[in-house]
């Protein structure tokens, strides 16, 4: 059985390796020259001296939104989904939204009609964090609002409520920033097209882009960040960036508004210092608001203790009871 | 300060988010119905889950944290969780209730288990650690008894004192002081000593080290805290200059013990010295039959002479009776018989502190003697006491010593120990108390070391010595683990008196050992002496002559030895160009000879 395996996954190997080759991609200095021809200038950042971190963002502070959900129980209709979105200032208490769905008593949702249980959560997740946000820049009026995943999504999502966060942002002069670690976009081989050398076509971002950034640079991508998980016009008004700020190869994606680009462009520097050169790229602010999100068992657990017994056994299962 | 995670009712989890516990803090259970209970760190951690070390996912750079923190004032120690394992000082009934609240203990509630004594009658020896927070709450009395001495800087006062009442040793007899070199094991004998002269109670101190005289007064004594004139409470005693042994009240057995420590006595000549001495024997008397022996034994055929001796003598060999000849004589040289213990005693009866000093060897046998002699007094006139009859008074008295392990040696004899060993085991009858110090307790004889019921344990590295400490006294297995890293001057006091062990920082002395100068600085000193004596010499010579060449230094070579100064020309040679190094002098070449003038530094 191991044999028939190996047989396959050598195959695989080799399979892979060359579709992911550099003599499908082009080498490291084909591509950069490639990329700065056609998508847009790469800049080196630098960490910010303790001068200029003390203006940078003028007073006015930062926020950082993520959510989280946790399911209780296993299988559908029978769980319970606990979800929230914190907006977590630098200063001051954050700002929590809470919701909770169980499709046993199904309640009104703005979906497409035969949306799947995944797509549900989603939607209701992006709904909570957007709200967050629009919540945020009303209380606190940050210049710097990070968000955890693509702009894109939102805009998905919940349109409304995105239209509405981004019309108050722009308004309040607040920075919108969504920060990608995994990029499941096809920027670059979209707005190539026809020019795309033939190893790139489909290509995500995140493979055309895998070594090819020295630690501080970023890829200013000129046009909009469309490629993403659909067509959608929404991408037309939204910019993604890539920046190398690990020191393992592997970039991650900025989203901003269209029109906040110049701007952007200033605060790059500081997006970059707030990253960990060890970490997994995206700023610490949104490691630590996700941190401070996340529900753990103990408080879910304590939660549906509110249940009576009769209605908690609904949500039991026997996978529970398994000894392994 | 709450209560969290599985508790029982010996021990809790203690955690908060505002401040880091200390260890050997006292908390109190805020807990009603469990009678407020209390209790002391034993452990202390702190927490911070944002910056947690995964060896595999690596660490966040400090300059990240400091970029978010220059930019938004945001303080990531705001996610500290400090956490405390809490040992309560008695078993509640039943576990604590997790989240119950903790708080700080005032110092009322914790008095009963700090403050076992009066600071005006008990031994003021320092401070108990982490008790600075019930300093507040402290009456006047327990306030600015001490001073610290904390890496060469004089402190105040900083917490409860702590009191060692000496009144308690009538229940819990002696006390051993352990600690490696440096630990502040002698600075501590020497509070222990200061405390018993506040206090007037007599005391026989061996001192090996030629260290404890309190007439010194530390260098950065603080004003006022010198409140007693130590000056007036000791005495200072050389075996065979100041004090000796009465030949004439030595048993035999005390004859024995003596040679025996000049030199070890064989069986041969402990049996001859059984057969030649007699009670009231003077040296003389001893010493010239020895000598009339040996002379009949070489003479040969003298029968008068061997005829005056009892049978038993007359089958001694002679290599006995000169090896008794010579160790009798050794101790003669070192003056032991010149003199007897009579200043001591009265030294005793005026309640102050009598200091012996002498090379070790000799202390040990005198130190036997001594005891021995004291001792028997004291009992003498409680057995009399007991038996309602009189004889003379003998105050009690305690016994301290330095290097108490060649006093009382594990697994063989030395002079001084059977009587050691009898105080220990005896003596808290009547009133005789030992004070042991000795870097290596392991050393010391198990029957002494079990007889003392108190035990300040400073720094001790060894493996030998902390497995014998965590045997006899209550140290936790953290405290043991501690003691390789205690500073010097802090201790375990682990005493019956308190029934469970004390961390203690020892006050500063009041007075100070007069080895205090570093015999390198002395070294150091000594030449620049020497050299500025010699440059006092110099100057003027060489204002007479204006520029001394090589060949006039033959010339100074008589001026000074005419002033009654011998150099030889190498050493003048030698001396002028030391003077050179420093400046004093120019050494110039001129017409290939070399000459010395006054160098600028000298001038000015």
């Amino acid at each position: 059985m191991i044999s028939n395996w190996a047989e396959r996954l050598l195959r695989l190997n080799g399979e892979l390796r060359d579709a992911f080759s550099e003599g499908m991609l082009g080498d490291r200095l084909h591509r950069r020259a490639l990329l700065t021809r056609t998508i847009g200038p790469i800049r080196r950042l630098r960490r910010l001296g303790e001068a200029e971190l003390g203006r940078v963002l003028g007073g006015r502070g930062l926020v950082g939104v993520d959510g989280s959900v946790n399911t209780y129980g296993r299988s559908h209709p029978y769980y319970v989904d606990f979800f929230r979105a914190m907006a977590m200032p630098g200063q001051g208490e954050p700002l929590v939204l809470q919701d909770l769905y169980c499709p046993m008593v199904a309640e009104e949702t703005a979906l497409p009609p035969g949306a799947g249980e995944l797509e549900i959560r989603q939607v209701r997740l992006a709904i909570l964090e957007v709200q967050a946000a629009l919540a945020a820049v009303d209380r606190f009026s940050p210049r710097l609002l990070l968000m955890d995943g693509p702009l894109v999504r939102f805009d998905m999502r919940a349109k409304a409520l995105f239209q509405q966060l981004r019309e108050k942002a722009l308004a309040h002069n607040t920075l919108v920033i969504g920060c990608i670690e995994n990029i499941e976009s096809h920027v670059i081989a979209t707005l190539l097209g026809e020019q795309a050398p033939p190893g790139w076509r489909g290509r995500y971002d995140r493979d055309i882009l895998w070594d090819v950034l020295d630690y501080g640079e970023v890829l200013q991508v000129s046009g909009p960040a469309k490629g993403r998980e659909s067509e959608e016009d929404a991408s037309a008004t939204i910019r993604t960036w890539f920046m190398q700020s690990a020191t393992t190869p592997g970039v991650v994606g900025l989203d901003m508004l269209e029109e906040q680009v110049p701007e952007a462009s200033e605060l790059m520097n500081y997006l970059f210092s707030l990253s960990p050169a060890d970490g997994r790229g995206i700023p610490i602010w949104l490691d630590l608001v996700d941190r401070a999100v996340r529900l753990t068992d103990v408080e879910i657990a304590a939660m549906v203790e509110l249940l009576d017994p009769s209605v908690r056994r609904l949500f039991a299962s026997k996978r529970d009871a398994r000894f392994f | 300060m709450q209560v969290v995670g599985l508790t029982n009712e010996q021990e809790v989890i203690v955690v908060d988010h505002l401040r880091p516990f200390r260890i050997n803090e006292y908390l109190t259970i805020d807990d009603a119905s469990l009678g407020y209970p209390q209790g002391e760190v034993v452990e202390t951690q702190s927490f911070n889950r944002f910056l947690d070390f995964n060896p595999e996912k690596g660490i966040i750079g400090p300059e990240v944290f400091h970029a978010l923190t220059a930019s938004t004032s945001y303080d990531i120690a705001q996610h500290n969780v400090h956490i405390a394992r809490l040992r309560l000082l008695e078993s509640t009934p039943v576990p604590v209730s997790p989240g119950t609240l903790v708080r700080e203990p005032t110092f009322e509630e914790v008095r009963h288990l700090l403050v076992k004594g009066n600071p005006d009658t008990g031994m003021v020896l320092g401070t108990i650690h982490a008790t600075d927070n019930l300093e507040a709450g402290m009456p006047e009395n327990l306030q600015n008894r001490v001073h610290l001495l904390v890496d060469g800087q004089v402190r105040g006062q900083n917490g409860v004192p702590f009191i060692f009442e000496p009144r308690a040793m009538q229940q819990y007899p002696h006390i051993g002081i352990f600690g490696g070199s440096g630990s502040g094991k002698s600075f501590g004998l020497r509070v222990f000593l200061e405390e018993l002269m506040k206090l007037r109670i007599p005391t026989l101190v061996l001192d090996p080290h030629y260290e404890m005289t309190f007439s010194d007064v530390p260098a950065n004594c603080p004003q006022g805290y010198r409140d007693i004139r130590f000056e007036e409470r000791y005495r200072v005693f050389q075996v065979g200059q100041d004090v000796g042994v009465d030949f004439k009240r030595l048993s035999t057995r005390d004859l024995i013990a003596l040679l025996n420590a000049s030199s070890g006595l064989s069986e041969g000549m402990t049996n001859a010295v059984e057969a030649l001495h007699r009670p009231n024997d003077s040296y003389l008397s001893f010493s010239s039959r020895v000598e009339g022996l040996i002379a009949a034994l070489e003479g040969g055929d003298q029968p008068k002479e061997q005829a005056k001796l009892p049978a038993e003598a007359r089958s001694i060999p002679l290599s006995s009776l000169k090896g008794i000849q010579w160790r009798l004589n050794r101790l003669y040289r070192a003056g032991l018989f010149t003199q007897d213990i009579k200043p001591m005693e009265a030294a005793l009866r005026a309640g102050q502190l009598a200091v012996v000093q002498g090379p070790i060897w000799m202390l040990n046998v005198f130190a036997a003697y001594v005891t021995g002699t004291f001792y028997r007094q004291r009992r003498d006139y409680k057995d009399a006491q007991f038996r309602r009859e009189t004889a003379p008074y003998f105050p009690p008295f305690i016994l301290a010593t330095d290097e108490a392990h060649n006093f009382a040696p594990k697994a063989f004899d030395a002079p001084a120990k059977s009587i050691i060993k009898e105080i220990a085991q005896e003596g808290r009858k009547y009133g005789v108390f030992l004070i042991l110090a000795t870097q290596r307790p392991a050393l010391l004889d198990e029957t002494v070391t079990a007889q003392l019921n108190t035990k300040c344990v400073f720094r001790t590295v060894r493996a030998s010595d902390i497995a014998t400490i965590k045997e006899e006294t209550d140290l936790t297995q953290e405290e043991a683990r501690r003691l390789p890293y205690l500073r010097s001057g802090d201790t375990f006091i682990s005493s019956a008196i308190f029934g469970r062990t004390m961390p203690i920082r020892i006050r500063m002395a009041k007075t100070s050992s007069p080895h205090a100068e570093n015999p390198f600085d002395e070294l150091h000193q000594a030449a620049e002496s020497s050299i500025s004596g010699f440059w006092e010499l110099i100057e003027p010579v060489l204002d007479a002559y204006g520029v001394v060449n090589d060949a006039q230094l033959i010339d100074v070579v008589r001026d000074l030895a005419r002033e009654g100064h011998t150099y030889t020309v190498d050493a003048l040679r030698r001396q002028m160009d030391e003077l050179t190094e420093r400046g004093l002098l120019v050494k110039e070449t001129f017409l290939g000879m070399s000459q010395y003038r006054k160098g600028s530094v000298a001038n000015q």
